[in-house]
């Protein structure tokens, strides 16, 4: 008996896969080469009690890269629209995503998943969100600077944009303002009929390098449009193909759920991460955060950043199509 | 040329299946079902069944992606997947690694009088088997991969070098140091190979 022979024959005989992970694999093919086609299931709405601490552990414990969330402030959020958690655990992709990549692609076999309708020119989109903010006294201090523990109000922010870009309202203080564009204001907007056509990475990445009239962030689209599942789903897929895209292994509990941040670096000591559930892969949120010490020189004056400090934390509560601005169901 | 290990009675070559993809993407399946036990189990044998699962999955779906240039001249895929799975299994090093210590552990202990055993066909399948995960757990990975793919995934030397998309001339060198190695590890000296 030769080595080669020893060494087929030592290691045992092959492995049989388990039929469910042939089955998952096999889903997550035939979703693949049928982007966009992806049969709509009913969604579950649920009653998602949010729970976001404002109190200084919350920032602290975001610099370590877990937040502990305290149960102060509590906000009932009603109708949330989340993926069905059993069934798509159940046939993801990859049942245990050890890369950023495996992460993305269950985040996009899962927003696939939910239910649509395509919106009319004259619906909105709303995005509701809870954005974490410094003290007013110390953004107008140090607009630019980090969280700081102790000295934070969590913002509730709500917009409406028109599917035709032509209205965009927004809750201020209490009162709905709403907007149109016109001779005195005017905005520049992505055309929504150009985003429902992105349901493959590669158009998404071709898009997103073609000249246009507004700058685009992946990262910031989904955080600010209503896209269509299979553009959503395209829009992670994209992402997962970008160069330097990391898992951060660190749980990040925003919320009382689970969480798992996906972040590019930039700038060579921040981190931008989109932050997913860890169980159901829907996207919950975003943060910044520095993972390194920095020093930053300026004409007026030199400021520091440590490792750790969070920039920016916003969870996402709310996004979805309705007829009026103003409305949230 | 006829396609072998495949399961099932198809005669369509690989390479027809891909290129009907290209017009119903639905027929990628076929592949997929000719092919994933033998990715998965060649995933399993060197990083265990947990990460065999997801590397297995991404090997199709990779594949999948890039169908439109896979070589129409070439019937069988298997060189293709394994390639692909190859490079997958390479972004698990660390776990490819601590997979063979864990093997070459599992076998320390035992003893054998190597030589003469493995001459006569009955090395303990244990000792061989920690011998040669802490042999495997040594060699570069660009020979690892040659020689795995060989021993394990059963291609030639031809199909192992297009796998890893490397000249044939590399890829015998590496083979013949790898099974040298192996040779080695197994205490069977340094013959010529078979």
């Amino acid at each position: 008996m030769d080595e080669m022979a020893i060494l087929r024959e030592a290691f045992g005989p092959e492995a049989d896969p388990p039929e469910a992970a042939r089955q998952r694999a096999r889903t997550a093919l035939l979703e693949r080469t049928q982007p966009g086609r992806m049969q709509a299931r009913p969604t579950v709405r649920r009653r998602w009690p949010l729970r976001v601490g404002l109190t200084a552990a919350v920032a602290a414990a975001a610099v370590i890269g877990v937040v502990t969330v305290e149960n102060l402030n509590t906000v009932e959020e009603r109708g949330v629209t989340r993926p069905e958690s059993r069934p798509v655990v159940a046939a993801l992709p990859y049942a245990h995503p050890a890369s950023a990549t495996e992460f993305l692609e269950n985040a996009a076999w899962t927003a696939a998943r939910k239910s649509w309708q395509t919106p009319r020119p004259d619906q909105f989109m709303y995005k509701e969100s809870r954005s974490l903010r410094n003290t007013k006294a110390l953004e107008d201090r140090a607009p630019n600077g980090p969280l700081v523990p102790g000295r934070t109000r969590l913002m509730k922010v709500q917009r409406w944009d028109r599917i035709d870009g032509q209205v965009s309202a927004r809750m201020d203080e209490g009162k709905l303002v709403v907007e149109r564009q016109g001779s005195t204001l005017s905005w520049v907007f992505v055309p929504y009929a150009d985003l429902a056509e992105l349901t493959t990475p590669e158009q998404v990445l071709a898009w997103e390098k073609a000249p246009k009239d507004v700058g685009v962030d992946l990262d910031a689209l989904l955080g600010q449009y209503v896209l269509p599942p299979a553009v959503e789903a395209a829009v992670f897929r994209a992402i997962a193909k970008g160069k330097g895209v990391r898992l951060n292994p660190d749980a990040v509990n925003i919320d009382g759920r689970p969480a798992v941040g996906l972040g590019q670096t930039i700038e060579g000591y921040l981190s931008q991460e989109l932050l997913f559930d860890k169980e159901t892969y829907a996207l919950i949120g975003e943060r910044l955060v520095a993972i390194a010490n920095h020093k930053n020189v300026g004409d007026d004056g030199t400021s520091y950043v440590r490792k750790g400090d969070v920039f920016r934390q916003v969870v996402y509560t709310a996004s979805r199509i309705v007829d009026n601005p103003g409305d949230t169901k | 040329m006829v396609v072998t290990h495949h399961d099932g009675p198809s005669t369509e070559t690989d390479a027809d299946l891909i290129q009907q993809a290209s017009r119903s993407p639905e027929r990628f399946a076929a592949l997929f079902d000719r092919h994933y036990r033998h990715i998965y189990a060649y995933a399993a044998r060197r990083l265990g069944v947990d990460l065999a699962e997801d590397v297995a999955s991404e090997t199709f779906l990779i594949a999948f992606d890039r169908r439109g240039g896979y070589d129409a001249g070439r019937p069988d895929a298997r060189p293709w997947l394994y390639g692909i799975a190859s490079n997958l299994i390479a972004r698990h090093g660390r776990a490819e690694t601590r997979r063979y210590q864990t093997l070459a552990r599992i076998g320390s202990d035992e003893l054998v009088d190597g030589h003469d055993d493995l001459v006569a066909g009955r090395i303990d399948a244990g000792v061989a088997r920690g011998r040669l995960a802490r042999a495997l757990e040594r060699l570069p990975r660009a020979e690892r991969d040659v020689l795995l793919l060989v021993a394990w995934a059963g291609l030639n030397q031809q199909e192992a070098a297009a796998a890893l998309d490397i000249p044939a001339g590399t890829a015998r060198s590496r083979l013949h140091r790898a099974r040298q190695e192996m040779r080695l590890a197994l205490g069977a000296g340094t013959e010529g190979d078979k």
